[in-house]
């Protein structure tokens, strides 16, 4: 393949993932790492490097958005993000002594666990309805919520809603394991930080989900660090791809209200059970 | 504005905008230069992981080099503008938190600064 064609086609499936991802909500790194190593052919090491550039560039993309709409929550990002940045220093140093294999095994079910999950909540009948009143919350806060200041409002149709902060201690060891994750296999774990913030601390979706997004990036950012001294980010790789991603994200924000989502997500779920299980048998081979 | 939430939002979100925007105008013309010139890693030597040119692992040497518009730099250089877009972020956050007298979040910021930093500096490897 001439070099010329490599980067065009590099550009356009990233492009297309970045698309995807953003449609779909579940950002690209679970499908960039992947899509370089079983399309292209690439090193792991190489594709996990670029994943992670673009999940940064994806994120900040989206989350300058989030932030001026009032749903992300500064404060608990903030203090989620010791969480994340110590996990992502301590994955991005596994990975340096993990064989590649474990560390495409570890993808593939990550992977399958993202299909699972998605094709759970498709198949629901009353899907999550973002941006819903929700009764408020009556129950008490969480002490050090209230010590931090975590608790606060968020837009609705009818107005600001004010809601609580619950669980953080859980919420924090969980955040951990998802900058572990995040450094590991090169993704944004956006699924593990929402379940972490929706489930355990109770936050409404909106603000899970933005939240997330705005912590992903600083998380990112703390393993591509390591991965940049250790020579996993290629020039010749990372570049393409994030311009790719980042284009195809920004495009998605702009098709969201033209497209069938659930099919969409239907479909995508699909394409990454069946990559997953290539990565799983990579991992095992 | 909501007390607990004393963040000049906006102030962020351009700060965020203007990192992502720069990237990728870097990036766009880190590859055509490189493709013009010919620079471009063939896709045979991605296969195998030999590790990114040393002059491509530190963000000193990254900009310096970009400076020499050297194609593969340049492009580097848009990965790293990325990479130091949260990092900024946090910095701005320290900032306001500071503005506010709000120490405790003051210290939060600098935990999380001094991890970010830990993995761009070189210290971890």
């Amino acid at each position: 393949m001439s070099a010329e064609l490599f980067v065009i086609l590099v550009l356009a499936s990233s492009m297309l993932a970045g698309l995807v991802g953003s449609l779909t909500g579940l950002g690209g790194g679970v499908i960039l790492t992947p899509l370089l190593v079983i399309a292209f052919g690439i090193d792991m090491r190489y594709a996990i490097g670029a994943s992670l550039v673009a999940v940064v560039a994806t994120s900040s993309g989206a989350a300058a958005a989030y932030v001026r709409d009032g749903f992300t929550n500064v404060r608990v990002a903030m203090v989620l993000e010791v969480a994340t940045v110590a996990g992502a220093i301590i994955g991005a140093l596994l990975a340096g002594y993990l064989p590649v294999s474990v560390i495409s095994l570890v993808l593939g079910l990550v992977m399958l666990w993202t299909a699972i999950s998605t094709l759970i909540q498709a198949m629901k009948s009353n899907p999550v309805v973002p941006n819903q009143a929700t009764s408020p919350d009556t129950s008490p806060s969480d002490p050090l919520a209230i010590r931090l200041a975590l608790d606060s409002t968020y837009p609705t149709k009818d107005g600001l809603q004010p809601y609580r902060v619950h669980h953080i201690k859980a919420g924090f060891a969980i955040m951990f394991g998802a900058g572990v994750l995040s450094a590991l296999v090169g993704i944004g774990s956006g699924i593990v930080k929402v379940l972490a913030m929706d489930r355990i601390m109770q936050l409404p979706f909106k603000v899970s989900t933005t939240t997330s997004n705005f912590m992903i990036g600083v998380t990112a950012a703390a393993s591509a660090g390591v991965y940049l001294h250790r020579g996993q980010i290629e020039p010749a790789i990372a570049a393409p791809v994030a311009i790719g991603a980042l284009s195809g994200s920004f495009l998605g924000a702009k098709l969201l209200a033209r497209v069938h989502v659930k099919t969409l997500r239907l479909l995508f779920a699909v394409i990454v059970a069946v990559a997953s299980v290539q990565m799983i048998v990579k991992g095992l081979r | 504005m909501n007390k607990a939430q004393p963040t000049p939002t906006d102030a962020l979100a351009k700060l965020l905008t203007a990192g992502t925007l720069l990237a990728a105008f870097l990036g766009i013309v880190g590859v055509i230069m490189a493709l013009a010139t010919k620079t471009v890693a063939t896709h045979a030597s991605l296969r195998e992981f030999h590790g990114a040119a040393g002059a491509y692992r530190t963000p000193g040497s990254i900009f310096s080099n970009a400076l020499a518009l050297d194609a593969k730099a340049i492009m580097q250089f848009a990965a790293l503008v990325l990479i130091a877009t949260p990092v900024m972020r946090v910095l701005a956050t320290f900032i306001l938190f500071a503005k506010h007298k709000d120490w405790l979040f003051v210290a939060v910021s600098a935990i999380v600064l001094c991890g970010l930093a830990l993995g761009l500096v070189g210290i971890i490897e």
